[in-house]
């Protein structure tokens, strides 16, 4: 800051290099922890196990349905998830035109 | 990792060089740098403040616009160009601008771990030559303003670089220094003071960021602070400087400066764990369920153990430092497939602590594949050995329970334990237990000492095969240093004391030397732990433990004076020769000796390692050289039970070591041991220790020279808070007729090494003791002192029963005369006044002839002695 209008002015050429890198590493960090909170990567190591070590037979089909169910879930946890970090990143990417526009306009004659 | 600074290479300002990267240092040392510094600085304070401000303002005027829209129902009011809508846009900038210069900011304050933890970002810049560190970047902004702050006074001084003086009373300003110096006993307010009357000069001082970045790098730390910078000062000190004086008389070295550093920030590092620990956490799901879903409930199990990474989410769990290289090799293992592994260490040296650290990594899935998703349990021993009928049934089931659950990890600490509890069917539970994890898929973890392993778990069949060792590595001093330190500051929020530096040290030392049982760090943490609960504030003011408050409490547990371990007993020392003297008759120049030399080995200029001081006595019978060692004890130790004589004639038979060091597996201390045990501060008596097997004169070889001895225990002792004293009559004719032929106590020695000395003793025995005393066979002169001397104690008990009886001096003339024996010493006057003058005396009071309150005197006349009544 201790170049305030240069920095002002470079603020762009950051926001779409450096700054992006940043945001990118974020929603990286971000889906990783979704993921990891989610269990999906240990759950699907287990797939072929039974719930609860039930081994019986109706235990094992039981749990096998169960488990898809549950993946399923877990799935779409995790893509909502995704998606709304998509809406972050795609916002990332217009959020700097879109406030200088907006700012631009209110001076524009009103019609 | 070092950074060669040459002083050609490096005139002020310009790039230094680090492993192919430039080190830099922009501050320029000029007026209108510094203005600029300023103006930059309040410009950025401005402008924040100014954004903050059009944030506030346009949430508010959006606000507003919102609640008007909602009245209205139009809803277009952002794509009508009008003059409320500005603020709004403008604060939508202000907030991408802030955002953008906080994440600017954290990628700068990482730049300093990014260079220490990144080795291929160092070489890609370094191929690339174009790597450029800035280290007045690397400045937070505390150290950043105390620089400049010192240039600029420096400037008005005009002074050509900055001045020491300005810039350590500048840093002292700051709150990390004001800590510091806390830790370290010192008023800041009065350092300041004493920097600016005593102007501190070092050619050395454009150095001083690079020596700090230095620092920065050994302490592992994001920025430079202004401690860092401080060290750097304290570096480069001229020796002759006042402050370095000073430094030196406060016994505060550069070494304790960093070390209160490391301390300092370690304790943020451990903050920020913490709080990336409580994110963390939270992917673990809670109860005994995994993630998986395949874990089994274990109600059984649940009854006779600790869940530990349950224990860790609580924040139930000792926080520790230091056990990070260990873990790593945990991780290793457990990545290798070892399903079984045994931590081998002493006790009190981090085996729980390691366990600990496991257990939070585990909490928060930071573990190998093999370790995620699961449980860390703590069998609890002692609820399985409680029930000795059932125990085998007890152990068999949790064992099966913890394996069916399958998301388990077993801790059992102390697995020696196991092996002292029998079963019905005959084994050890450790034998029952080795044999169930072999046929069960489970994952364990067992602690023990090395002793313990040696003699319980290598003879206990299958269960080297089937665990995987580990062996603790062991701290370095300045490690064990940390984690004591870190301690220091978990005890000092249970009991409201702030630890000064120098009372952790003085407790590792103390610990160290003279309390036995746990290793270290365990052993300074307890007695500061107990220093603490002991110095109760009464306010609500927090207590200041100092070092004196530690060797109070290590001297009420060893009984070994506070003036004595912090090495004030001068005073003691030099009235020592006069109060022997009084004592013991016609030994001058032994006294003198035993005295000097005891003086020499306590002025601080002999080993702390070795006993306080070790003598051996030569000479005949009854010349006084046990009566020296009493007297000894009495005067210099305070009590005559801090003497301890061992007649050594009693080791001379095959039995002796047995005798002296125990056997191993025995319950009971011999006599030696348990006295060092109760007494490490003693006076160790070994009388006619020429009469000794060589086996225990070689034993001795190694005490007097390391100040311990191993007991068959295999426990270590240490005599280095004792003297000891050994007396022998080998030679004693030599000296006699040395003495006869007046000869003079040099000539008498060297014969005596050249002649029976060598006979009978080692020479590198006879060179292990402090000195060798010889005592001067008794001349009637000194046998009439002996008499004096002993018929005053007479005279003393007498007159503990109100008899007041002199004694003429006939009667001494008499004693003697006839008690002179120069074969036997001064023996035979106590055997004569007994059987005379004590004999006689008994009869006047059976006789009644004698009572309370009587006076009088007793002479010797030729039909014997005569009691002279007085009025």
């Amino acid at each position: 800051m201790q170049n305030f209008p240069l920095n002002i002015l470079s603020l762009p050429v950051w926001w779409y290099s450096i700054g992006l890198k940043i945001a990118l590493k974020n929603a990286e960090q971000n889906f990783s922890f979704g993921v990891k909170k989610s269990g999906i990567i240990l759950f699907a190591r287990h797939i072929g196990e039974p719930l609860y070590g039930d081994y019986t037979r109706t235990g094992r089909i039981v749990s096998f349905f169960l488990r898809l169910a549950l993946t399923f879930f877990k799935l779409a946890s995790i893509s909502l998830r995704g998606m709304i970090i998509l809406i972050f990143l795609l916002s990332y990417l217009v959020i700097l035109p879109f406030s200088i526009l907006i700012l631009v306009w209110q001076f524009l004659p009103a019609k | 990792m070092s950074i060669n600074i040459s002083k050609n290479k490096t005139p002020w300002g310009t790039p230094n060089d680090f492993e192919g990267i430039n080190l830099n240092f922009s501050a320029a040392y000029n007026l209108s740098s510094i203005n600029n510094f300023y103006q930059a600085l309040k410009i950025e304070q401005y402008s924040r403040f100014t954004l903050w401000s059009l944030v506030f303002i346009g949430i508010t005027a959006l606000l507003f616009q919102l609640i008007l829209s909602f009245y209205n129902q139009d809803w277009s009011f952002f794509f009508v160009p009008q003059l409320l809508n500005i603020p709004t846009a403008l604060a939508l900038f202000s907030s991408l601008y802030l955002w953008a210069k906080q994440k600017e900011q954290q990628a700068k304050d990482h730049s300093l771990n990014l260079l220490y933890l990144n080795p291929v970002w160092q070489i890609e810049n370094s191929r690339k030559n174009t790597a450029t560190v800035d280290i007045f970047e690397i400045f937070n902004l505390q150290a950043k303003l105390a620089w400049q702050k010192a240039s600029e006074l420096s400037l008005q001084e005009n002074l050509s670089v900055p001045s020491l003086n300005h810039i350590l009373s500048c840093l002292l300003e700051s709150l990390d220094l004001k800590e510091a110096c806390l830790r370290l006993g010192i008023n800041s307010k009065d350092l300041i003071k004493f920097i600016n009357k005593n102007p501190t000069i070092s050619s050395r001082t454009p150095e001083l960021p690079f020596i700090s970045f230095e620092i920065a790098l050994k302490l592992h730390n994001k920025s430079i602070d202004p401690l860092m910078l401080f060290c750097a000062c304290v570096k480069i000190l001229e020796e002759n400087s006042a402050l370095s004086k000073l430094f030196t008389k406060l016994e505060i070295s550069q070494e304790k400066w960093e070390a209160v550093s490391a301390w300092i920030f370690t304790l943020r590092i451990l903050q920020d764990d913490i709080r990336l620990f409580k994110k963390l956490s939270k992917l673990k799901p809670t109860g005994d369920m995994n993630v998986g879903l395949t874990a089994v409930p274990t109600p059984f199990l649940d009854r006779f153990s600790t869940d530990l990474t349950w224990q860790a989410r609580l924040g139930r769990l000792p926080i520790s430092v230091g056990r990070h290289e260990d873990l790593e090799e945990l991780f290793q293992l457990f990545a290798q497939n070892n399903k079984y592994i045994l931590i081998k260490g002493e006790e009190g040296t981090g085996r729980s602590a390691l366990v600990n650290e496991l257990a939070f990594k585990m909490e928060t899935e930071q573990v190998p594949a093999s370790l995620q998703d699961k449980r860390l349990v703590r069998l609890e021993i002692s609820g399985i050995l409680g029930n000795p009928q059932k125990s085998e049934v007890i152990l068999e089931e949790l064992l099966n329970e913890a394996a069916k659950s399958g998301n388990i990890v077993l801790v059992v600490e102390d697995i020696e334990q196991m092996s002292k509890a029998r079963t019905i069917s005959g084994l050890s539970l450790l034998e029952l237990f080795t044999d169930s994890l072999q046929s069960l898929s489970l994952q364990a973890i067992v602690t023990c000492d090395p002793e313990a392993y040696v003699d319980f778990l290598q003879k206990t069949p299958n269960f080297t095969q089937i665990f995987t060792e580990h062996e603790l590595k062991t701290l370095t001093p300045d490690q064990i240093l940390l984690a004591a330190c870190v301690k220091a500051s978990l005890i000092e929020s249970h009991h409201n004391c702030i630890f000064l530096f120098q009372a952790i040290e003085k407790s590792i030392a103390l610990s160290n030397e003279l309390l036995r049982g746990v290793g270290q760090p365990q052993k300074a943490v307890q007695l500061l732990t107990e220093t603490a609960s002991k110095s109760k504030s009464k306010n609500k003011e927090p207590i200041l433990i100092t070092a004196e408050e530690i060797e109070k409490i290590i001297s009420d547990k060893t009984h070994i004076p506070q003036n004595t371990i912090n090495g004030d007993e001068a005073q003691k020392l030099l009235t020592l020769e006069v109060v022997l003297s009084q004592s013991i008759i016609g030994q001058t120049q032994a006294i003198k000796a035993v005295c000097e030399s005891l003086k020499r080995a306590r002025s601080g200029l002999a080993s702390d390692t070795r006993p306080l001081a070790s003598f051996l006595f030569l000479g005949p019978t009854g010349v006084g050289k046990t009566e020296v060692a009493k007297t000894l004890a009495r005067e210099y130790f305070g009590k005559e039970e801090f003497l301890l004589r061992l007649d050594m004639s009693e080791f001379a038979g095959g039995d002796a070591m047995y005798k002296l060091l125990g056997a191993k597996g025995e319950e009971f201390d011999p006599p030696l041991i348990k006295h060092l045990k109760n007494y490490p501060y003693c006076l160790l008596l070994l009388d006619e220790f020429e009469k000794a097997r060589t086996e225990i004169h070689n034993l001795f070889l190694q005490i007097l020279d390391d100040g311990r001895l191993t007991t068959a225990k295999g426990e270590l002792i240490s005599l280095s808070h004792c003297l000891i004293i050994a007396t022998s009559n080998a030679g004693t004719k030599n000296i006699q007729d040395g003495f006869k032929s007046g000869k003079n106590l040099e000539e008498i020695k060297t014969e005596l090494f050249q002649n029976a000395l060598l006979k009978t003793f080692a020479p590198e025995l006879l060179n292990r003791f402090d000195s060798t005393v010889v005592f001067s066979p008794l001349s009637p002169q000194d046998t009439k002192a002996i008499a004096r001397l002993q018929l005053k104690d007479l005279q003393k008990k007498l007159d503990a029963k109100g008899i007041k009886i002199t004694f003429t001096e006939n009667v001494i003339e008499d004693i003697a005369k006839n008690a002179f024996d120069p074969l036997l010493g001064g023996r035979p006057v106590r055997r004569y006044i007994q059987d005379h003058v004590e004999n006689f005396i008994a009869d006047l009071l059976l006789n009644k002839k004698l009572n309370k309150g009587h006076k009088g005197s007793i002479d010797i006349t030729e039909d014997g002695f005569k009691l002279k009544s007085q009025p």
